[in-house]
């Protein structure tokens, strides 16, 4: 018996796809949020952008920390240089005892004052406050020191002179300090500048890395955002190529030119899907053509017995007894039940409509399509026999369509027997997925050249007007639609077997 | 008639409810009649005895109802032979025509017609034999 399912199960994914689920993909395609690819391509320029614009700022602030270092450097120097002078100057007086070399020492100390007033502002930021006040203060001691020489020397009141071999042991303190602190002073600022451009060299490296680190994941990840799709749109197309008519669904979170390309595929795949049914229409009556003479035999014969028995009847119904009368009434009754299976048969065969997926007994299935093409195989002295393994599980398919599919090969098999012989047809459960329908014949065979392409559309071994070559690319695209397969082996000469792997129906669906 | 010789009637059709039908009809008209459901044993026994008219069907496992025609033609070429068929086309009843059938009858047909074609056939076959 044909199980039918409720509605909602029958619209699994092997269905054809209708007008409304291709308008609901679409709208489910392109109602997620924007991420376009030159959105995307144009957001990695700009974070690469704002990368080396951090490295140039970053270099430009380096470079101008240099610059200011370099010019502390340079008055520490300077300064250093001026000090040495005025020490000069002070060794000299206390040679010679000459006065202008105390005024020299005193215009020195003076400039070097004025370059550290000068340097003040760059040297309070880099250094400590204690040393800037230290050096200030040693600066004012020493030049107090230098005017109070300068002041006795010359002087004739040597009552009031202090002891210039005091002052002059004070001065040499306050000097060699003063100078040992602008000589560190001096060598702290080398040393920092030599740490600034190490640190700067340091950091520039470090961007080199990370640039290059952040370019090549941003390129590979715009590369896999644009492979990734195409890849998946080259699978649709093969898959379509292959007749499986399931709609793209969207696979991620946004939309984007991707997304367009599965809407226009799912629109290829809608018309693809009503050209597929027109073929499959126009098989059917190229079916139904070759069928012609066998339904017309299939229906005149009962007409015929029916007719001659109630002409015999009416002509001269006192002449038979009661129980000629039963058994010649009840062959009527069992004409009339051989037309109407006939006619139900083809109408069952060849209505338009849906396919509707339904789990299917094989047993049924197998039954009802020799029943079409027994006119066919009695004619041509064509034996069957069938091997049908106990309690199959029901399969998943529309009835009619794989009735089509088996009759296509039965009337290839018993059309490739010429001479006559057994079409054998074995159905066993393989494994959990299928249960196999195996159609053996013992006819020409197929040649191995035309073994290949023996699915395609239009081809055909049969001379005009006797194959339209479509049976079995139809046959071979509704087995492909419903989840199944259908391989073929051919011994020339000796015969061909058709295996048909049918998808089992889950036990919720059965 | 009841002097006369009584006409031979071979039936040959794969439906068995033809046969069962034909028989006594046939039979109280008059006929000696044998039926058959297979062209080969038909042969065979027409083989053993020619009849005089034989009606056969044309689509029929086996050996089928031209091939049968055609050999009871050779074996006995005074033989009429009305052909009924269910698939009546031009090419099957030109083909029978020019085999020298009698008379070409689609089917489904009314015992009425039948009747009056055996009866013309036997109308030759009695002008033959006299």
């Amino acid at each position: 018996m044909k199980v039918k399912l409720p509605e909602s199960q029958t619209m699994g994914n092997a269905n054809i796809p209708n007008a409304d689920e291709i308008i609901q993909m679409e709208k489910a395609l392109s109602q997620r949020p924007s991420f376009s690819i030159r959105f995307r391509i144009t957001l990695a320029f700009l974070v690469a952008f704002l990368f080396s614009f951090g490295i140039g700022v970053s270099s430009i602030f380096y470079i101008s920390v240099m610059n200011s270092k370099q010019n502390f450097f340079d008055h520490a120097t300077k300064f250093a240089f001026t000090v040495e002078q005025a020490r000069r100057h002070e060794k000299n007086f206390f040679l010679y005892h000459t006065r202008t070399d105390l005024f020299d020492a005193l215009s020195n100390i003076k400039s070097a004052e004025v370059i550290l007033k000068n340097a003040a502002s760059d040297m309070r930021i880099l250094l400590k406050h204690e040393t800037f006040k230290n050096l200030t203060n040693n600066l004012k001691q020493y030049q107090a020191f230098l005017n109070q020489i300068a002041y006795w020397h010359g002087s004739k009141d040597d009552s009031a002179k202090p002891d210039e071999s005091e002052i002059e042991g004070q001065l040499r303190i306050y000097g060699h300090q003063i100078l040992t602190d602008a000589m560190d002073l001096m060598d702290q600022e080398r040393n920092n500048v030599h740490k600034v451009a190490q640190t700067f060299m340091l950091a520039a490296g470090f961007s080199l890395i990370i640039n290059l680190i952040v370019m090549i994941w941003v390129a590979t990840e715009l590369a896999r955002q644009i492979v990734q799709p195409l890849g998946r749109a080259v699978q649709y197309t093969q898959r379509i190529a292959a007749g499986n008519f399931n709609l793209v669904i969207p696979q991620r979170k946004f939309r984007d030119e991707f997304s367009n390309l599965a809407i226009a595929i799912n629109r290829m795949i809608f018309e693809l899907m009503e050209k597929h049914e027109q073929l499959v229409q126009s098989r059917k009556m190229a079916a139904v053509g070759t069928l012609t003479s066998g339904i017309a035999h299939e229906l005149n014969n009962p007409l015929n017995n029916i007719s001659i028995t109630t002409e015999a009847l009416m002509e001269s119904l006192d002449d038979y007894t009661h129980d000629e009368i039963m058994d010649m009434l009840k062959d009527i009754f069992i004409q009339v039940e051989r037309s109407s299976a006939t006619v139900r048969n083809l109408l069952d065969f060849t209505r338009l409509g849906k396919s509707k997926i339904e789990a299917i007994n094989v047993n049924d299935l197998i039954g009802s399509t020799l029943k079409l093409v027994k006119s066919e195989h009695t004619l041509k002295s064509v034996e069957t026999k069938t091997l049908i393994e106990d309690h199959l599980p029901a399969v998943k398919g529309n009835f009619r369509n794989l009735q089509q599919v088996l009759l296509n090969i039965f009337l290839n098999g018993i059309q490739a027997m010429n001479e006559g012989g057994m079409l054998t047809i074995k159905a066993d459960k393989t494994d959990d997925q299928y249960v196999k329908i195996d159609v053996l014949d013992q006819g020409c065979g197929i040649e191995k050249k035309n073994l290949r392409k023996i699915f395609d559309p239009f081809f055909t071994t049969k001379g005009v007007g006797e194959g339209t070559g479509l049976g079995l690319s139809v046959s071979y695209g509704i087995i492909q639609e419903i989840g199944g397969k259908i391989t073929v082996d051919s011994d020339e000469g000796r015969g061909t077997t058709f295996s048909v792997y049918l998808p089992i129906a889950n036990d919720s669906e059965a | 008639m009841n002097n006369e010789q009584q006409i031979s009637i071979l039936v040959l059709d794969d439906e068995p409810v033809v046969c069962k039908r034909l028989r006594p009809i046939l039979e109280k008209k008059g006929y000696a009649v044998e039926t058959f459901f297979e062209s080969e044993e038909a042969l065979k026994r027409f083989k053993e005895k020619p009849f005089h008219i034989v009606i056969t069907d044309l689509k029929m496992k086996g050996l089928d109802g031209m091939q049968f025609l055609t050999a009871v033609k050779e074996l006995s070429p005074d033989t009429e032979v009305i052909v009924i068929t269910g698939f009546a086309t031009m090419e099957t009843a030109k083909e029978s025509f020019r085999k020298g059938v009698f008379d070409f009858l689609a089917k489904p047909f009314k015992l009425g017609e039948i009747s009056d074609i055996i009866q013309k056939a036997e109308v030759k076959v009695r002008g033959r034999i006299s």
